[in-house]
């Protein structure tokens, strides 16, 4: 009985880049099509997986994610729509894009939807300089450069509110 | 000096070029991608790439002449994007002023598009109420009302008056608005119709209570039609249905829509023979609101169907009601 309860709840072990190692059950890392992936081409689990891109705070983050919506049934959705948006809520810029990284690499569609959506979200309804100083972005652009590009797209800053 | 450049580094730096697309896809809006292309050159660089696109009308906008520029420069804008696979425009399709009535009366109208069969439904109502009371009473309501209305028979005819100019005037209405999704669709067509990648347009209202959604094979098929092909006005068969109802139960929405009106038009592509028939008009109609949220409208189409078939009229398209169609656009 509970050798069955082990296998089905068969474990993983991901390092870190810097070096930290996270236990993570087998459903939970299935959420991610890279894990999914390997695992299907018969890694064995008993290695340690690194993941030499993504640090051990980003890691801890994307875990948390992948547990509550592999544990969540699809009656659920309303509830992870809103684990979703309380998730990335209050998240500082150099975190939220760490974890489109990871999202990215891991391949976890829904995470990397979300992320991005906070990020697309964050740069609307803002004046481009507002977004340049968000992102830390450098304005390349030469002034007469900038007022060119200002005039091609003169309307977007007429007619609009 | 290290001071004035950024002592932080640039979040967007690390994102290879196709997740910076993908949040950009996820503005959506025409004017956040335009004032996007302001931030960096990298920015400028990779916003013409992106598939999603949409356009809301333009605001605080005083003269006419003015908005057909910012128009043109939305449109001018659009046929650069060439990796465009959505489009959605929303659209004012009618001004506040064209309202005749103080208060905007519920209206859905969709486009559904085919390659042979292009068809039109209108629906408007006077009003919706929310009934919590069981279906049986409304109709006990509904047969002392009828009673009622024999016994005076100078406000019958008022009453029938009225009726009929407001039959007559959501007839107008409803082609009106049929002739104005087919002249927006046109335009889009034709300065974006040639975008290989194009996969939907959606031309829609603000609210989203009137859409044409062309997708799919139908977007290839319109690219290989002439545009003067597509204009609607010239097509010479067709026919329009039409259904006035005093008052419309729907108990799975729990509401009572007060006289409702229904119109369904349907071209026939004067290249074919077959001009269908009712079974496939009925389907047509059946179907147009299903996709949509507010299940109101699809009920309401639906129990017309059932209960008020009887009710319907319909009328081949000959030259005289494309007269009075067109007059009523010109007004």
């Amino acid at each position: 009985m509970a050798s069955s309860i082990e296998n089905n709840n068969e474990k993983l072990t991901l390092k870190s880049s810097d070096g930290e190692e996270f236990l993570v059950e087998k459903h939970v890392a299935l959420q991610s099509t890279l894990l999914q992936n390997m695992l299907d081409s018969d890694c064995s689990s008993a290695d340690v997986i690194p993941l030499p891109k993504i640090d051990a705070r980003t890691l801890a983050l994307v875990l948390g994610y992948c547990k509550k919506h592999a544990d969540a049934s699809s009656s659920k959705q309303g509830e992870l729509n809103s684990f979703d948006s309380e998730f990335l809520k209050d998240m500082d810029m150099g975190a939220l894009f760490n974890l489109v990284l990871a999202a990215n690499f891991m391949e976890i569609k829904g995470l990397l939807d979300i992320a991005a959506q906070k990020i697309a979200d964050t740069i609307k309804d803002k004046p481009h300089q507002e977004v340049r100083e968000i992102f830390h972005v450098e304005n390349d652009y030469t002034p007469e450069e900038e007022a060119a590009v200002r005039e091609e797209n003169r309307w977007a800053f007429e007619g609009f509110p | 000096m290290d001071k004035l450049k950024h002592p932080q580094k640039n979040n967007f730096d690390h994102l290879p070029d196709d997740i910076v697309l993908l949040i950009f896809n996820k503005l959506w809006e025409a004017k956040w991608l335009c004032r996007c292309s302001m931030v960096s050159k990298r920015f400028s660089s990779l916003v013409p790439h992106i598939n999603n696109v949409s356009v809301k009308p333009a605001r605080y906008i005083s003269t006419r002449s003015k908005q057909k520029e910012v128009t043109s420069s939305i449109f001018e804008y659009l046929v650069g994007l060439k990796d465009l696979m959505y489009v959605h425009i929303e659209e004012y399709f009618f001004c506040e002023v064209d309202w005749k009535c103080s208060w905007k009366p519920l209206l859905k109208w969709k486009f559904n598009f085919n390659t042979n069969v292009r068809s039109f439904t209108f629906l408007m109502v006077s009003c919706l109420l929310r009934v919590e009371l069981p279906l049986a009473q409304y109709e006990e309501q509904d047969g002392e009302e009828d009673e009622e209305e024999e016994e005076d028979g100078e406000e019958i005819q008022n009453d029938i008056n009225i009726r009929q100019y407001e039959e007559r005037y959501r007839v107008n209405m409803a082609f009106r608005c049929f002739y104005d999704a087919c002249t927006k669709l046109n335009i889009v067509l034709d300065r974006i119709g040639k975008h290989q990648m194009l996969r939907s347009i959606t031309i829609s209202d603000i609210k989203n209570q009137e859409k044409i959604v062309v997708s799919g094979y139908q977007i290839a098929e319109l690219r290989n039609l002439e545009r003067a092909k597509l204009s609607m006005p010239k097509v010479d068969r067709g026919l329009f249905k039409c259904c006035h109802v005093p008052s419309l139960h729907l108990p799975k929405s729990k509401c009572m829509m007060v006289r409702p009106t229904l119109v369904y038009i349907r071209c026939v592509n004067p290249s074919c023979d077959n001009e269908g028939d009712d079974v496939i008009d009925d389907d047509m109609l059946a179907g147009s609101f299903e996709d949509d949220e507010g299940g109101v409208y699809n009920e309401a189409v639906k129990e017309i169907l059932a209960k008020h078939k009887n009710k319907m009229s319909t009328t081949r398209i000959t030259k005289e009601v494309d007269e009075v169609a067109a007059a009523a656009q010109n007004q």
